[in-house]
């Protein structure tokens, strides 16, 4: 095992605020002036981005995907070293995903309204599957080392961060592209409305983050070190907010990080009970730090994408600190999670 | 093992599996499984699970009388889908396996891992049934609930009250056990979590049947890997769930153990959504081996990934030969008898690896009458075969080529 804990070296996005980092760190810095949140990404056409070839039965998640780890690679990568300097055996692909609804539900609709329940067309099965697009990732980069997909509501990026955390440290893959990606919907908007139990939600929003994790003797300049990412779960929503605490106390000591200097907290902020029991429990543990709402300002709900989104916001908010950015998540399901991460 | 552990096994904790839960069509809980195993049994049989009109043929390998409330108690298991329900229930099977009581891991540092294939896209299909039905877009409130595949793990979390639980839901396709149990060795190995609960579950859907009859790869009647006249696949549905620990701690606590949990390896093809590619599954086997500090050599016997389709039995069985040329150790396939239970056909067979370590038999390849010519292994054909195990290997690949392959050692005092 590697103790030195690794570091994200770079990032990329395509979001509702843009195609790239630089028009969705600029977005996030007008957050608030829009009344309404931001929610598909704007563009985005699978086929004129990533051309005709191998894209026709392409969801949009995958096409998502693929484009920001072509985004990610072009950052880190140079002609001569297209995967960052990495071997393709050597790099893991990694990604958040929550199921496929529309494409299944196309599928589906076609099975039970033509002459015979079978009459499908073969080539949309493999978008049924939610480790498609990951699979597609590594298809159009060639990228041979593990490839995941992990799925976890609200949690699904912190989950993420931890499973290639892992496949590095335990010497799977020496460095891992990850990230998450949720897709914005007919299906999936009217089945994640009809989820929430009376409530009002945030709108469905989509987009997709990826970054580049790598060791920490990596040559490029570290954005954040991963300190520690932690879990928990509760039963009823009046236990989040002493889940949350428990788990980010659990967090803090494995990572010895000190109140003190934890610069901000990014929330999921989900509205209703959730998000203030959220934020309670953020502040039980680490006191009054501000917190980071921007991105839950300026974008829907990203679903399994959010957390992802809310470490962007800390990467920007805290750049050049060298102090300890935290991520804190409740989703509907029961689950709480956290990460610290150091930025520079 | 005789050999030099690799850089990255030499700070690591040694991993055990110290309860086994399994829900299959050949048998529920370890007894029944393990005596399905060595009986050859099989678990075709007609669908009911859903109305087959329109198909040809309509055999695959469901669970008869599946009672979710005998093993739920505290989630209402109306309020869940099937393959959570599998989940739940395996998990339950498991621990009570293990002799430990839930409470006793409530304040453990838990790793819930499961693995999926369709997770709950059966309700997904329910909610497009009644649109049709209706000529509306209405969505179901209860069924769009259930529908969302990443309940599989954190409801095992919730009905087991694990508040330091991390749970995660791993929709590898039909490799997603071995992911998930490899995941829950990591997090057992490296000192990050006391218990992992990993394992798969999938649910017989309409789905997988449409999907599989559409690529024209159901067999009519039974399943037949590696024979010349196999037919494709029979789909199945499961829940096989393991709980790894530390090995001092299960020692410690006076724990039965089945077996060690020595390593495994993941690789991708990065070449095809759906073909298998034989270059991708010796390099995962190869990962497999170096991660747990064993050799091809040392293998006494492999779970093939053995779907009875053309393409992948052919394709496996020449990575396996590539490897092992001239050490090929028995080969079989478990789906002979359980169809392919999709992300819980690999936990599935990792349990019935762990259990033939345990009792010393090879389980067979069943409905098998003569070997493909161009498969030139050892299938263990119809009958279970007594076998002193040391070492097997469980290989798993999965459309978009995520392949993972899991090595199992025979625990035993000064062994290893």
């Amino acid at each position: 095992m590697t103790s030195a804990a690794p570091v994200i070296t770079a990032w990329e996005t395509y979001s509702p605020l843009g195609h790239g980092a630089r028009p969705h760190l600029l977005g996030l810095r007008a957050a608030g002036r829009s009344a309404q949140p931001r929610t598909s990404v704007p563009d985005f056409d699978v086929r004129a981005i990533l051309g005709r070839s191998g894209t026709r039965s392409m969801d949009r998640a995958a096409g998502l995907a693929v484009a920001t780890t072509r985004r990610l690679l072009d950052r880190a990568g140079t002609a001569d070293a297209p995967l960052g300097g990495y071997a393709p055996e050597d790099v893991g692909v990694v990604l958040g995903a929550s199921d496929p609804i529309q494409s299944v539900m196309d599928f589906l609709r076609d099975s039970w309204t033509r002459d015979k329940p079978y009459d499908v067309d073969p080539s949309h099965v493999p978008r049924t599957l939610m480790n498609f697009a990951a699979g597609q990732c590594a298809i159009w980069y060639g990228i041979r080392g593990p490839n995941a997909t992990i799925c976890g509501s609200h949690a699904t990026a912190l989950l993420t961060l931890n499973y290639a955390r892992r496949l590095q440290r335990n010497g799977h893959a020496k460095a891992a592209i990850w990230g998450a990606v949720e897709e914005l919907s007919a299906d999936r908007a009217a089945v994640e409305s009809a989820r929430l139990d009376g409530g009002a939600g945030r709108p469905a929003g989509e987009g997709c983050v990826m970054f580049l994790l790598e060791p920490a003797a990596s040559d490029r300049p570290a954005l954040a070190e991963v300190l520690a990412v932690e879990f928990g779960v509760w039963s009823g929503t009046d236990q989040i907010r002493g889940a949350l605490a428990g788990c980010l106390r659990r967090a803090m000591v494995r990572a010895a990080v000190r109140r003190d200097e934890v610069l901000a907290v990014a929330p999921l902020s989900a509205p209703g009970l959730r998000g203030s029991a959220e934020r309670a429990g953020a502040a039980d543990e680490i006191g009054d730090v501000p917190v980071l709402t921007k991105t839950a300002d300026a974008i829907g709900d990203t679903g399994a994408g959010s957390a992802a989104f809310q470490i962007v916001e800390l990467l920007a908010e805290g750049a050049g600190s060298g102090r300890v950015g935290v991520v804190t998540t409740a989703d509907g399901e029961g689950r709480v999670g956290c990460a610290l991460l150091r930025i520079y | 093992m005789g050999h030099d552990p690799p850089p990255a096994a030499s700070a690591r904790r040694r991993v055990v599996i110290t309860g086994i839960g399994v829900i299959s069509s050949i048998g529920t809980g370890v007894a029944e499984f393990a005596e399905g195993l060595r009986e050859g049994r099989s678990g075709a049989r007609p669908i009911t699970a859903f109305d087959t009109a329109g198909f040809a043929h309509a055999n695959a390998c469901g669970i008869p009388g599946f009672v979710p409330e005998r093993w739920i108690s505290r989630l209402d298991p109306a309020e869940l889908g099937r393959a959570t329900q599998l989940s739940i229930a395996s998990t339950v099977l498991a621990l009570r396996d293990a002799r430990l009581a839930p409470g006793r891991l409530r304040d453990q540092r838990a790793l819930v891992a499961v693995g999926t294939t369709y997770g709950e896209s059966g309700e997904l299909d329910r909610i497009v049934a009644r649109q049709v039905a209706s000529g509306t877009r209405t969505v179901d409130k209860p069924t769009a609930a259930r529908s969302a595949s990443s309940r599989l793990s954190a409801d095992v979390a919730r009905e087991l009250e694990l508040t330091q639980a991390e749970a995660v839901t791993i929709p590898t396709a039909c490799a997603a056990g071995n992911y998930a149990i490899g995941y829950g060795f990591d997090a057992v190995a490296g000192g990050e979590a006391d218990v992992a609960l990993c394992g798969g579950a999938d649910a017989l859907l309409r789905m997988t049947f449409v999907t599989f009859y559409r690529l024209g790869t159901i067999a009519p009647v039974i399943c037949q890997p590696f024979d010349r006249d196999r037919k494709g696949i029979l789909t199945g549905e499961g829940g096989a769930m393991l709980v790894l620990e530390d090995l001092d701690a299960a020692v410690a606590r006076g724990a039965h153990i089945y077996a060690e949990v020595l390593g495994y390896g993941l690789a991708c093809d990065a070449h095809h959504p759906v073909a298998p590619d034989q270059e991708g599954i010796t390099r995962c086997i190869n990962q497999a081996h170096i991660n747990a500090g064993t050799a091809p050599w040392q293998i006494d016997y492999i779970s093939a990934h053995g779907t009875g389709t053309k393409a992948n039995d052919v394709t496996e069985a020449a990575a396996i030969c590539q490897v092992f040329a001239g050490n090929l150790p028995p080969v079989s396939s478990l789906k002979s008898m359980l169809g392919h239970a999709m992300g819980a056909a690999s936990a599935l067979a990792a349990a019935g690896c762990a259990l033939a370590l345990e009792n010393g038999f090879i389980p067979p390849t069943i409905n098998h009458a003569e070997t493909d010519p161009e498969i030139g292994i050892d299938c263990v054909p119809n009958l279970a075969r007594p076998a002193e195990l040391r070492v097997v290997q469980n290989n798993s690949l999965a459309f978009a080529g995520n392949n993972a392959v899991l090595i199992l050692g025979r625990f035993a005092a000064g062994l290893a």
